[in-house]
């Protein structure tokens, strides 16, 4: 009797499924991090873990790691898009850690148009570069909705310490204004917890959605 | 709806340092950063500062038609 129900359950789980799919408007949640390093004269060391819920749910967490005599780096975001970047570095190389979470398909489905905002958390975090001349160092945050018919909005916060080629160092501040800030007895810039919002615009019935995942 | 943190660099010359921290990737369990979406019939929008003088107008007009009438009410 288990066994039958069992299947009977599976049956109509594959049945959805196969429905799902086969609907060409399906929403796709995706989760993509990359590090990457890349010595001057050298050969790059990269990781990259991608999830999407194509065929199934995100259940699991995804990280990318590396490490090496040039130091060690760590991405991971969970199920539920809770993510976290470190890195320490002491070489000299490029090096890029990125963190991708999208969904293509927030869905009004109210049968009339409506306003929508984006709410979400910046986490807080901090940058610390001491390199030479020619170095910098950039985070940059970007929220980004488009709704299926075109509009599309941006969030974007820039955060950039450069030591220019003359030796000059200075901190460059763009974009939104999360409050980061340099604190000089820890020599870094310290972002703190920051609750931003977007306005998405009307959105008829229908869907907001975004583009493909993208790849560095 | 995407939300995307890079940090990037690039080191020259000499490389003393470079460390950066974005949360805690050791710890991601519970609610995330990624955006939630919520829908409203009415828009966040702050009134125009026209809108709000038409407003302040119109109150203006009431309490001065309350003015006028006020004697009148007396008499009666």
């Amino acid at each position: 009797m288990q066994n039958r129900i069992t299947s009977m359950i599976s049956g109509l789980m594959l049945a959805v499924a196969a429905a799902l799919m086969s609907d060409p408007a399906q929403a796709l949640i995706g989760h993509e991090t990359i590090i990457a390093f890349t010595p001057e004269n050298g050969v790059e060391t990269r990781s990259r873990d991608v999830i999407t819920d194509q065929s199934a749910p995100i259940t699991t967490s995804i990280t990318a790691s590396i490490a090496g005599g040039f130091g060690p780096a760590l991405n991971s975001i969970s199920p539920l898009g809770n993510l976290g970047m470190w890195g320490e570095f002491y070489e000299l190389g490029r090096i890029d850690s990125d963190i991708l979470i999208q969904n293509t398909g927030i869905e009004n489905i109210s049968g009339r148009a409506q306003f929508a905002i984006a709410n979400f958390i910046i986490d807080g975090g901090f940058l610390q570069f001491f390199g030479g001349p020619g170095s910098n160092l950039e985070f940059l945050l970007t929220v980004t909705s488009r709704i299926t018919d075109g509009l599309r909005n941006e969030f974007t916060t820039c955060i950039e310490l450069v030591h220019d080629v003359n030796g000059i160092q200075t901190i460059l501040f763009s974009g939104e204004d999360i409050g980061a800030a340099f604190n000089p007895v820890r020599a870094a810039v310290e972002i703190p917890r920051f609750f931003g919002s977007l306005d998405i615009g009307l959105v008829d019935p229908g869907g907001i959605s975004i583009w493909n995942i993208a790849s560095k | 709806m995407e939300y995307r943190v890079e940090i990037d660099s690039r080191i020259r010359e000499f490389a003393e340092i470079v460390q950066f921290a974005f949360s805690d990737p050791l710890s991601v369990d519970g609610v995330g950063e990624a955006p939630t979406i919520s829908f409203s019939d009415v828009s966040n929008a702050v009134p125009e500062p026209a809108a709000a003088l038409l407003l302040l107008a119109g109150l203006g007009l009431l309490a001065g038609l309350r003015r006028l009438e006020a004697p009148c009410m007396r008499h009666a």
